[in-house]
């Protein structure tokens, strides 16, 4: 242990390598800390707040009314509530008193909930709480505040839901239940007495019944083996039952997407620095190995040096992790932006225990692991060194080499896997990452070949620095490597946001509809095309809907082939999301606009004599783990009825067409109890209010999407993601140049010995700057071009693959990143290379 | 006279104190005279070559090399001069480790802006005995040899002047005396003035004169 203080001295020493070894791993890991904050925060504040947004402890949805004895027997036999309480949530068109309507959430709920939390109510300018039971005697109604001016309406006037109308009583002020879907439409309070009146419900209304329950519990695992017990006594796949748990879950789920993909990204700049921290550590190291030959020829074995060189870097990965948190927690705040609107209710960001101990070990593991590779190269080293000049001769890529390198992947694998919550997204990350690593790798070989073979320019600071890159192809390749991926995350996230938006933009010759309409019933088709003639409007795909359970796949019962369990992954998740649910068909004959066949054959005309054959929407299919050929059973109220997959579909979602996962041909499902759906294509603002007022005062029950709304709306919150995003890459950027301000200034400083061997030898300053500017030029130039290439190769993919988009180049970002990077870069090479020019060549003399 | 400096000063500042490394040092070099500077370590020989280099700014006192006055001379205009009319050897080769024996040399040349860079750097490879070795990198030579190269580079311009820093402290006796044999060799040959720093007595005796140098003084 007395040895210690000798590795201790020679790190202070080295206080450049230190500090920028620190500098760097701090800065990758203090994006970690940061989203890990923001998580955090995200989930206690929501956990803690998961009963005001249930209002219960327990509940119970279905898309059908709930038949209270079958849960009666159910709960007798497991646990009996102490209280419970039913609502009805569907979404409706309601018209103010000049008629202008809305989409609105109607929440129609019975005098007692909710049982935690409370609505408060602003009744004659005062705040209260808000009564349900006042709600249940007389046609009144509690709004939103945004319904004052949407409806142009006044406390004390009538609005007209359904058939009915109610008086607006107050305005909710503060809900405690007020969740994301809130932020969609604006909720109305009604009594659920009075919801009957409303004639909303009709046959195939898109309408949620749910029972809500106080229960007393000790421990939050009886709440789950309620959940799990209730599953098997009901065994009913289209009911869902959850806790408040889950609900809270739910709710964050559109930030846990977000979450996945930043902890990616913060992966990206963890991994820069990984990158940075190496090419530090093995200058370092290459400075170190006379000392190490001399502790050698001392009598210090060399596991005794590898164990020390070990704790220093330990050090540094302590030093960096405090330094992260200190970094990270004042940052965070910052990631409160992007949940303001999609949260109902402000952060406070707090650094957690778990928090500290994460980034903790991330530095320790994260330190070792980046100097593992170099530090192998030294374990079999010899004293004998100090009789030869050359050390790096002495650093052989060894079996520890290869095998460090490998258990580093392994480690970004599995840390990609856990931030990601999925092997799946982990592993393609991971995959991706190190695809564009070994593209950017390819394209730098293939330069520095070319470079190599090809003399481009006479110039003799071009020749010398085209011969140093050549030469030392390691740091060569390390800085065209993280200053590539550096600028591959710089711009795939503006690449893929660019397409998007183009999905989501409505140029003037857009297919995209004004108005999505569901909800209409069969008889009702006359009167909304009358209004539709009226008003010179032809709709476009009017499908129609018929509600089905699914409960066969294979001749096997649905309920068998469902997952169950607490501690599902992603994929799990969303597998066991789509399972769950009752199903909406359709049949036409031939494809829908935005559809088209993926595999298989298009859908036959209906034959009686055969079994129909069915298409389903692609990523359904892959959810439901179906595939060509496979038989699916449906009970469509009580008829059971078959098909067979003829073929899988894509569709394009963003037409905002009506369009299903599962088809029949015409013919099959015609005499079906069903509704319809249909869109109007775009027109002008002014018959656009007029035809919704219409239809509201018409078909009161008939719900209507403004597009133009709701499109604004996704876009909104796809740029509060990418503010986030780009919040994170920027993180990934400085990492990246911090990188490259070490390689670069490491590499002057190294160079500070050939800087004045070339003064000696009557090198004029221009030229040796001239030499310098050179190589940085050329690296930064191709590197910086190979990130953008490799970027649009990927966004290409991501955008095709994942996201169904047209890709879609857009050019802004990466030319200002490519200018930006070589300006940078020069500028950081002009400092570091100053300082190297004012050391005098005597020195040479001196050593 | 190639070489002479009149009432050379060079003080250095550390922290408080002020050392005096070199202290009123004038001397005069005839042209093709090859002269030795010995003295013990830390007398102040290498920061006495260190100014007749151009490598390090006299404090007080001038410098005039083959009738230029270096002591006058810009970093720039000392660069140029220093690529074409000064050879310089130093006790530890300095090479660059990644470029061959025979790109090391042609340096010299192409900064000195010379033509046919790749036959001189040939030619003068081949008078230190290097002609096998064009390709090779410092890593792959010897002590003896690396010096060797690092002569032809000091040479390669046909320099008036040749100032050698203990060229042969850094390797064993035989390989030294070699290396001496042929900076020797060279200077006579080429009629090249040398100025040749070492703290060996023996060494210093095969130069036509001596200059003793002590706590920064002639003596």
């Amino acid at each position: 242990m007395r040895l210690i203080k000798y590795f201790v001295s020679q790190l202070i020493n080295n206080r450049s390598f230190s500090l920028l070894f620190i500098l760097n791993l701090a800065i990758g890991l203090s994006s970690f800390v940061t989203l890990d904050v923001f998580k955090n925060s995200i989930s206690t504040s929501i956990n803690s707040k998961s009963k005001l947004l249930l209002g219960a402890d327990f509940g119970l949805s279905s898309r059908q009314p709930l038949l209270d004895d079958k849960f009666n027997t159910a709960f007798d036999e497991l646990k009996q509530p102490d209280a419970e309480t039913s609502i009805v949530e569907t979404f409706s068109m309601i018209a103010g008193p000049t008629g202008q309507s809305r989409l609105v959430q109607i929440k129609a709920i019975e005098e007692d909930f909710p049982f935690y939390g409370d609505i408060t109510i602003n009744k004659d300018n005062k705040n209260q709480v808000g009564v349900a039971s006042r709600l249940q005697n007389a046609e009144i109604a509690w709004i939103y505040p945004e319904l004052l001016i949407q409806l142009n309406v006044k406390i004390g006037e009538k609005i007209k839901i359904g058939q009915t109308e109610f008086v607006v009583k107050a305005i909710v002020e503060n809900d405690s239940a007020e969740g994301i879907t809130t932020s969609m439409a604006p909720r109305v309070y009604i009594g659920l007495k009075n919801l009957e009146k409303t004639q909303l419900i009709q046959f195939g209304s898109v309408a949620w019944y749910s029972k809500l329950y106080k229960i007393e519990y000790e421990d939050f695992d009886q709440l789950i083996d309620l959940k799990l017990d209730l599953k098997d006594k009901l065994s009913e796949p289209s009911l869902q039952i959850y806790t408040h748990k889950d609900v809270s879950e739910q709710t964050s789920r559109i930030l846990k997407y977000l979450n996945d993909f930043l902890g990616l990204v913060s992966i990206a700049a963890l991994f820069l620095s990984a990158i940075g921290g190496a090419f530090l550590f093995r200058s370092y190291l290459i400075k170190q190995i006379k000392p190490i030959g001399i502790y050698l020829s001392l009598g210090m074995t060399n596991k005794q040096v590898f164990l020390l060189q070990s704790l220093q870097l330990l050090m540094l990965g302590v030093i960096s992790a405090l330094l992260s948190l200190i970094f990270g927690f004042t940052l965070s705040p910052l990631l409160k932006v992007i949940t303001q609107g999609l949260l109902p209710f402000e952060l406070q960001t707090q650094l957690q225990t778990g928090t500290i101990y994460l980034i903790l070990i991330l530095g320790c593991v994260g330190s070792i692991l980046i100097g593992a590779p170099i530090l192998s190269q030294i374990y079999n080293i010899k004293p004998n060194i100090l009789l030869r000049n050359q050390t790096t001769q002495f650093l052989k890529r060894n079996f520890g080499f290869w095998l460090s390198l490998f258990i580093g992947l392994v480690f970004l694998w599995a840390l990609s896997v856990w931030q990601a919550d999925s092997v799946n997204t982990g592993s393609l990350f991971t995959g991706l990452f190190i695809l564009a690593g070994l593209l950017i790798t390819g394209f730098a070989y293939s330069v520095l070949y070319l470079l190599k073979t090809f003399n481009l320019f006479k110039s003799l600071s071009f020749k010398w620095a085209v011969r140093d890159i050549v030469r030392l192809p390691f740091s060569s390749i390390s800085i065209f490597l993280s200053i590539g991926l550096g600028m591959l995350l710089l711009n795939l996230i503006p690449q893929i946001k660019a397409s998007i938006n183009y999905e989501l933009t409505m140029p003037k010759d857009s297919k995209l509809p004004s108005f999505f309409m569901f909800d209409i019933q069969e008889d009702q088709m006359n009167a909304l095309k009358d209004i539709t003639k009226k008003y010179n409007i032809d709709l476009v795909q009017t499908s129609p809907m018929v509600r089905a359970r699914l409960k066969k796949i294979n001749n096997k019962d649905f309920k068998d082939l469902q997952i169950d369990g607490e501690n599902l992954n992603r994929e799990q998740q969303r597998r066991q999301m789509s399972r769950n649910r009752g199903y909406n068909l359709s049949y036409r004959n031939g494809l829908g606009i935005g559809e088209s066949i993926h595999k298989g054959t298009p859908l036959n005309e209906y034959d009686h004599s055969a079994m129909t054959g069915i298409s389903l929407e692609k990523r359904f299919s892959e959810r439901l783990d179906v595939k060509i050929g496979d038989v699916l059973l449906f009970d469509i109220q009580g008829v059971e009825v078959e098909g067979k997959i003829v073929n899988i579909r894509k569709v394009q979602w963003t037409t905002f067409q009506p369009n299903f996962f599962i088809l029949f041909p015409d013919g099959v499902l015609n005499e079906a109890p069903k509704t319809y759906i249909s869109s109007v294509p775009k027109i002008s603002g002014k018959i656009k209010q007029d035809f919704q007022n219409s239809v509201v005062k018409t078909l009161p029950n008939v719900s209507i999407i403004d597009v133009t709304r709701l499109v604004k709306r996704i876009k909104g919150i796809i740029q509060q993601m990418s503010w986030a995003l780009q919040f994170m890459t920027i993180i990934c950027l400085l990492a990246g140049f911090l990188v490259l301000f070490s390689i670069t200034n490491y590499q002057a400083r190294q160079k500070s010995k050939d800087i004045a061997l070339l003064k000696s030898l009557g090198g004029s300053f221009s030229l040796i700057r001239s030499f310098f500017n050179w190589q940085v030029l050329i690296v930064t130039v191709f590197s910086g071009l190979f990130g953008v290439l490799v970027c649009f190769i990927l966004s290409y993919f991501l955008s095709m693959l994942l996201f169904d988009s047209k890709w879609i180049v857009e050019l802004q970002t990466p030319i200002l990143s490519v200018l930006g990077l070589i300006l940078v870069s020069l500028l950081i090479s002009y400092l570091a290379t100053n300082k190297s020019l004012n050391i005098k060549a005597s020195k040479l003399l001196n050593d | 006279m190639i070489i002479e400096t009149k009432q050379l000063n060079k003080t250095f500042v550390q922290g408080d104190s002020q050392i005096q490394a070199v202290k009123d040092v004038s001397m005069q070099v005839k042209d093709g005279e090859t002269i030795s500077i010995i003295g013990k370590s830390g007398s102040g020989k290498t920061t006495l070559l260190s100014l007749l280099t151009g490598l390090e700014q006299a404090t007080t006192g001038s410098i005039t090399l083959n009738g230029n006055t270096i002591t006058a001379m810009s970093e720039q205009e000392l660069a140029q001069y220093r690529a074409k009319e000064v050879g310089i050897v130093f006790q530890q080769f300095h090479l660059i480790p990644h470029l061959t024996a025979l790109e090391n040399v042609s340096l010299s040349l192409e900064i000195a802006g010379t033509d046919d860079v790749q036959e001189k750097a040939k030619n003068a490879l081949k008078l230190v005995g290097l002609e096998n070795r064009l390709d090779h990198l410092p890593s792959k030579l010897s002590g003896g040899e690396n010096q060797r190269v690092a002569i032809a580079r000091a040479i390669v311009n046909e320099p008036k002047i040749l100032f050698a820093d203990e060229p042969s402290g850094n390797l064993d006796l035989e390989t030294g005396k070699k290396v001496m044999d042929l900076i020797f060799d060279i200077c006579q040959k080429q009629g090249m003035t040398l100025v040749l720093v070492t703290h060996d007595q023996q060494l210093a005796q095969r130069c036509q004169r001596q200059v003793q140098i002590s706590n920064g003084q002639m003596i």
